[in-house]
């Protein structure tokens, strides 16, 4: 915390600090509030400038939640978001210049274009409401060349949301994105919506742009394919909490938390007959100690009475990438490794 | 063969246009065995599978052609009436979204005793105790007390099972599962493919199973035929489609699949 913003923003792009997020619950007939939903908890995330970093973990983890809680769509309840050293969080007014290099795209594209807008109108309100193109001129070439970017004609610009396919609107939000030349893209469920050869398209495009443009990513899926197709660094969340963030070569190769191991195996990249005893517990009533007890093969009775902390086990192995960072392995288990 | 469909085709007319969303297509299965049917979204894949059992709206579908023997009767042949007995009898359906499929203000156990009635001849207790015997076997903790529990209380990974306990309640010869894991977490898949296979082993059941996803597929059926724009562009046994697949499109399609490059080492 000691270090001055220019300092910091040299090795991190974006920080996260403590961060959690309760939901009011209501119940009853005066709609009280009667609990509060853990959904995201003390996450502390790092993302580095040129970096990929992935979130994986079964729906109502949290995962979504805590993208919102980046693109500032929600405030958080308690904790520090910090983009190059500026603190974003805590309801602060965000400067324009910042918050547009951060960008989101969301899974559904059909429900994220406006319907009646065309294409070349979507690509240009977003240059319009940060001032970054004054003349029509300019906006145009904008629009095409981001276009361009994302490997659709020209001509698509005067086309609306509903005469494209799936992918090419996935392309035309992505495109969307790039308009405020951002530094982060947060990518939720970029593929989850589209026919697996359509995904693997939009996965190429998103490699593409990450190599000329050195854009960071924070791409979130449920599924570990994705993620471990396009991620170098990978956290793996359960009931709100990061309990394991490695580097995705060391994550897929030898996983130390038993949930990320029983991912590995649900999505058919291990076998090693691990036995899954149960589903997510409910965020409302979330076990006592270790959140995934209910469901490991290692619990004992310490696990119901204390909650492993995320701690640093282990080295880090030095990864061959054009960013050439190193992370230092975490896990959250009594047992492991 | 328990299943026999012979040069099958729909054709759906909309706004003046047809659209052949199954043609021609020749399908067998065996007893006992589980044909997995894989395709792209709009390969006809769904509708074929309706079409076994003529559940595709008709209009705007149409049934143009074809044979479905099933149990020695052509099902395309038979009396409206006749196929109701069919249906949800000796060949069972399981969807992908099971929040939709369940009736939202009903209990699970009387949804599930309503079934066996309209199946079997079985008296209300008779049914009763047969619902509790079949939500265990689906593996649903505390069969008993959730008899009584609304859809809404459960979560998607047990709904899904509660519905394959409803296809299972008439002991059907043939299930077709179309989706019947992709609103579902991994997690939950595999939960749901072990409890498919002990079925299918329990009670000889045959599957045709219908999924885009070729990792489901793979890990249930023993032949896998490939849909494409309502054609069946390859077929044969679940290693051979997968390590030798000799269509263009089997390649395509299997190639699509996302590379872990951290474990390939192309990171």
């Amino acid at each position: 915390m000691d270090k001055t913003p220019s300092e910091r923003s040299d090795q991190s792009l974006l920080e996260l600090h403590g961060v959690s997020k309760q939901f009011p619950y209501r119940a009853g007939p005066f709609r009280r509030i009667a609990g509060f939903i853990h959904a995201v908890v003390d996450v502390d995330l790092l993302i580095r400038p040129g970096e990929i970093v992935g979130l994986v973990g079964e729906s109502g983890c949290g995962k979504t939640t805590l993208a919102k809680l980046i693109a500032q769509l929600e405030p958080v309840t308690t904790g520090e978001i910090r983009y190059r050293g500026e603190l974003l969080a805590n309801g602060r007014q965000i400067p324009p210049a910042i918050r547009r290099e951060i960008q989101l795209v969301f899974q559904d594209p059909t429900s994220s274009l406006d319907p009646r807008q065309r294409v070349g109108s979507a690509l240009a309100e977003p240059l319009l409401v940060h001032r970054l193109a004054t003349s029509a001129s300019e906006r145009d070439t904008t629009v095409h060349r981001l276009l361009d970017q994302v490997g659709l004609p020209s001509r698509y610009a005067r086309r609306y949301p509903h005469e494209l396919s799936g992918g090419e609107r996935q392309r035309v939000a992505i495109a969307r994105a790039l308009a405020l030349r951002p530094r982060l893209l947060l990518l939720d469920e970029p593929v989850a919506s589209l026919d697996v050869s359509v995904g693997a398209q939009i996965l190429e495009l998103l490699k593409t742009l990450h190599s000329q443009e050195r854009l960071s990513y924070l791409v979130i899926s449920h599924d570990l394919r994705v993620i471990g197709s396009i991620c170098h660094t990978i956290a793996v969340m359960y009931l709100g909490r990061i309990v394991e963030l490695a580097d995705a070569v060391q994550l897929f190769r030898q996983p130390w938390h038993p949930y990320t191991e029983l991912l590995l195996e649900s999505a058919g990249l291990r076998s090693a007959g691990v036995e899954d005893r149960g589903e997510i517990p409910s965020p409302l009533h979330p076990p006592t100690g270790c959140p995934f007890r209910t469901r490991c093969p290692l619990a004992e009775s310490l696990c119901e009475r204390q909650d492993p902390e995320l701690l640093e086990k282990g080295p880090s192995l030095p990864v061959p990438s054009q960013t050439g960072r190193q992370t230092g392995r975490l896990v959250a288990c009594h047992f492991r490794p | 063969m328990l299943l026999e469909i012979r040069r099958l085709t729909v054709e759906f007319q909309t706004a003046g246009e047809h659209v052949r969303a199954v043609d021609e297509v020749s399908l067998d299965i065996g007893q006992g065995e589980v044909v997995g049917l894989v395709g792209e979204s709009g390969s006809g894949k769904t509708t074929l599978g309706l079409a076994i059992t003529r559940l595709v709206p008709e209009p705007p579908a149409r049934i143009l052609q074809g044979e479905v023997q099933f149990d020695g009767e052509d099902l395309l042949r038979v009396p409206r009436h006749e196929l109701y007995q069919v249906r949800g009898g000796r060949i069972a359906y399981v969807f992908q979204e099971p929040s939709t499929s369940l009736n939202p203000v009903m209990t699970v156990g009387r949804q599930l005793v309503e079934m066996i009635d309209l199946h079997t001849t079985s008296r209300k207790a008779a049914a009763r105790t047969r619902a509790i015997e079949l939500l265990g076997h689906v593996g649903i903790p505390a069969p008993e007390e959730r008899m009584t529990s609304y859809p809404h209380e459960l979560s998607g990974g047990m709904k899904q099972r509660v519905m394959i306990a409803m296809a299972i309640a008439s002991r059907p010869r043939l299930l077709v599962a179309d989706e019947p894991t992709t609103a579902l977490d991994v997690t939950l898949e595999r939960q749901i493919v072990a409890l498919l296979k002990r079925l299918q082993q329990e009670l000889r059941l045959s599957i045709l199973v219908i999924s885009h996803s070729i990792h489901l597929v793979k890990q249930l059926a023993d032949r896998i035929a490939v849909m494409k724009e309502g054609r069946l562009v390859e077929q044969g046994s679940t290693g051979q489609v997968l390590t030798q697949p000799r269509h263009e499109y089997t390649q395509h399609l299997l190639a699509a699949q996302p590379k872990v490059a951290a474990l390939e080492g192309t990171l």
